[in-house]
Formats: structure tokens, sequence, C-alpha cells
């Protein structure tokens, strides 16, 4: 699981996209990323997860993110990401699916 | 008069943060709150990120408008740079998603990228 604070911005994308990177070098099955403490993103922490995301499968792996209500949460629906990785509002409902 | 808002901040993707800062606090002064406040923030941040590539200073200023507040980031270059193309698309999309709309105004003074927000349900 990938637990992030804080804020994702272009200034600390690239750190997001090192960390997934390293979930991906470990041959990560199933990567969990909890947004649940992030209290902003932009595109390019969009783009991020975006691209972990299409390397992870790839690689015959999974990503999810788990995200409550609020300003996050709302950029990922409104920008589709929903459509393409499974977003959850916290990890047990990930587990129970 | 009409109310105006004004932050300059170089073009450095560490100043995001406080001009995230300075507009969700004038926004809530233009009677923008909740919600759309966060909208602001988003396309201020996007905004000024497909700014930085060009130079700064880069000026983001809010002022009132008839029914919430129109916002206007400049910058003298032009946005963002060709390896950064996808994420100026996403980012300004996003934004007009939110808000409903993003105009942008190249010039030879630079770029003006603008949107609207409206005010809070009385």
């Amino acid at each position: 699981m990938v637990v992030l604070d804080g804020e994702v911005d272009m200034a600390s994308a690239p750190q997001l996209e090192h960390v997934l990177g390293e979930q991906l070098a470990a041959g990560a099955q199933q990567v969990m990323v909890d947004l649940r403490q992030v209290s902003f993103m932009d595109s390019t922490g969009l783009t991020a997860l975006f691209r972990a995301h299409e390397a992870l499968a790839a690689a015959g792996s999974a990503m999810v993110v788990v995200c409550g209500p609020g300003p996050v949460r709302r950029v990922l629906d409104v920008s589709g990401v929903g459509g393409v990785v499974p977003i959850y509002s916290d990890p047990a409902e990930s587990a129970a699916t | 008069m009409t109310r105006r808002f004004a932050l300059e901040v170089p073009a450095d993707s560490d100043y995001l943060t406080m001009a995230r800062l300075f507009v969700g606090a004038a926004a809530e002064e233009l009677g923008c709150g909740g919600d759309t406040a966060d909208d602001l923030r988003l396309a201020v941040s996007e905004a000024a990120g497909a700014l930085i590539d060009g130079g700064g200073p880069i000026t983001v200023a809010l002022s009132a408008e008839d029914a919430g507040a129109a916002v206007a980031v400049r910058g003298p270059g032009r946005p963002v740079g060709d390896a950064g193309v996808g994420n100026l698309v996403l980012g300004l999309e996003l934004a007009g998603a939110l808000l409903g709309g993003v105009t942008i105004d190249e010039s030879e003074s630079g770029t003006v990228i603008g949107f609207s927000a409206p005010a809070d349900a009385e």
C-alpha cells in the first residue's frame, strides 16, 4: 500500500511516480494507493496515476485507489479516472470486492 | 469600486502552494466558497503550472463580477513547453469541466488564462 498525504502537484508528482515505480520494480501484484490524506491533486498527479496503472497492467498487476469524499475525489471523478482505475472509499471496501 | 485581489509569484512550481492558498482566501472573500473555491484552486494551479516554462513573474488576480469572481492568470511567456502539452490539455480541460469554460489569450506581452466562478447560492 502506498499512503500519501499533503498535496500532489507538479512539484511533488515526480515523487509519486518514483514511489509507484518502486512498487512495479518490486513485483507487486496489487498496489493500493491511499489518497485519503491528500488535500489537493492536479493533472500531474492524475497523469502519474495513469502511467502507473498502465505500467502495472502491462506487467500483469493491478492498482486500486482509496479516496474519501472531497476535492481530490471530485477531481478523480471529473477526470474519469474512476472509469479506468477502481476507486474505493476505504481499504475495507476494496478488500470486500 | 471593484474588489480585486492579486498575487505575483516567481515561475517556480514551489510557489504553486502559495498561489492556491491565496486563491482559496480571495475566493472566499468574493463569496465563492466550498466546492467552487476548491475548483478555483485547481484551475489556478493548472494555469500557473502551464505558464511556468514561459518564465515569470506569474500574476494571479481575482476580481468581483456580477455573480461571482473572474480569475486571470498571467505570465510573460507562452503556455507550457512541448514536453508538457499533454498535461496542459488535461489540466485546462479539468478546469473547464469544473468551472464551465477557460479562455487563453496569447499576445506579444504574454499569456492570460482566464475563467469565472459563480458565487455561493444565498
